[in-house]
């Protein structure tokens, strides 16, 4: 929400800005004089105008969690960015329960169908025993 | 809880493990739960998610279907893959339809369906895995190396071929397989791993406290330093990954520590690993019993039953 208020505030100063440039040069034009320069106030809000967007815009990074294997909501690690050092940046697979080399272990392409659909049968014929 | 979690999170969590293929490693109860949250993802989002991602989840939703024992929704799902990619161009389309086949019983066609071309290595490498038998493991292997030699830079198969020798017992020919990876691969930290995991089987095959030969003894003290320096590799790549400390806690409360300090203190290699393994002991307990909510105490008495860590 603030940074929503930081983006009406510096678009606003943006446009009045741009309406002071605007009637500036109109007044320029109407009694034939030549601008030597834009007035410094102008620039200035300008600048600011530009500066308080851009805090708006990182202000308003939002970065969604993610859902663990096992269901759970993990949040990010940072707000911005990934960490940089590998032993932190990899925590997050570990939290998560699935790393960039999970295929490694899992081999999909060799699993074993029938085997797995055996034991899939026999925990269903236990479960429903119970 | 249930209602906090977004779509595009729970889409994000079901692609991840479609890539992964985690699911391969699942008890049959989370692919119970996992088959259902799919099929009902799938039946109230089909319309709004990207094609991609679509197929990629229906490609998932067969797999937990056949792995489910759903034969006619893993029918309904082949059918509308095969629909849209056809029959005969796309390799993972024919692979789907021998796993078919395979669950269904019918052996020999799905090898008739991988047997066709000898340039589609994914098809071929499929077709490896119906050389594995119980009675004969080595001529699995056999078929794993014949296909390796055709295509070596196939990591997967190398992590499967370094998974069977540890079934037997070879372990010095899994850490070749697994070493393999690592050099295409320098940042697979679970592969370091099962390195580490692979010398420290082979640390307590080779020894025993009734040793007598001081080289038997030097020579065991040294594998058990290789187990520890990759699991410690492993922890300098991803600090969290609590097997590996408990690998290191496991390696420093080893029985020939014991034997080394009666007998080997003054070799200085020997002395510099005693130090070390002194240093480690309590860090590593330290980390294991925080990362996985194991208490000290258990974990101590545990390891008086049983000394091996899991795979």
């Amino acid at each position: 929400m603030s940074s929503f208020a930081f983006f009406l505030i510096g678009g606003l100063l943006l446009a009045h800005s741009g309406y002071s440039s605007y009637e500036l040069h109109q007044f320029a034009k109407e009694f034939g004089t030549e601008l030597k320069s834009i007035p410094s106030d102008i620039t200035l809000e300008t600048i600011a105008g530009i500066m308080i967007v851009v805090i708006a815009a990182v202000g308003s990074i939002n970065k969604a969690s993610k859902l663990s294997i096992n269901n759970e909501i993990v949040p990010p690690q940072n707000r911005y960015l990934k960490e940089i050092e590998m032993k932190k940046a990899t925590k997050e697979h570990e939290t998560i329960g699935i790393n960039d080399y999970q295929g490694f272990e899992s081999r999909i392409s060799f699993i074993d169908i029938q085997k797995k659909r055996n034991e899939f049968s026999d925990w269903i014929k236990k479960e429903k025993h119970d | 809880m249930a209602h906090e979690i977004s779509t595009e999170a729970l889409k994000d969590k079901l692609l991840n493990i479609s890539y992964s293929g985690v699911y391969a490693q699942f008890h049959p109860e989370q692919l119970l739960d996992l088959y259902n949250e799919v099929s009902n993802f799938l039946s109230i989002n089909s319309d709004s998610i990207d094609v991609t991602e679509l197929f990629n989840l229906t490609e998932l939703r067969f797999y937990l279907a056949i792995l489910t024992h759903h034969d006619v929704d893993s029918k309904a799902c082949l059918d509308r893959l095969t629909d849209q990619f056809g029959r005969d161009r796309s390799q993972r389309i024919k692979i789907l339809q021998s796993i078919y086949l395979e669950a269904m019983g019918d052996n020999e066609g799905a090898k008739l369906l991988l047997n066709g071309d000898p340039d589609e290595l994914d098809l071929s490498r499929r077709l490896v895995t119906f050389s594995r038998n119980s009675s004969d493991p080595e001529e699995y292997i056999a078929c794993l190396k014949f296909y390796l030699d055709v295509q070596p830079s196939d990591l997967i198969t190398w992590a499967e071929l370094a998974d069977q020798y540890q079934q037997l017992g070879h372990y010095e020919r899994a850490i070749f397989c697994l070493q393999e990876i690592i050099q295409q691969e320098p940042f697979a930290y679970n592969i370091f791993y099962k390195i580490g995991l692979n010398y420290y089987y082979l640390y307590c095959r080779e020894f025993s406290p009734k040793l007598e030969k001081k080289d038997k003894v030097l020579e065991s003290a040294n594998i058990l330093r290789k187990a520890r320096d990759h699991f410690l590799r492993t922890i300098e790549i991803c600090e969290t990954y609590s097997k590996a400390w408990l690998g290191i806690y496991l390696v420093t409360k080893a029985p020939i520590n014991d034997v080394l300090r009666a007998k080997y203190k003054d070799n200085s290699a020997m002395g510099q690993l005693l130090s070390e393994n002194d240093k480690l002991r309590e860090v590593s307990a330290k980390k294991f019993t925080d990362l996985s909510g194991i208490d000290e105490a258990t974990l101590k008495s545990d390891l008086s039953v049983s000394a091996t860590p899991s795979a």
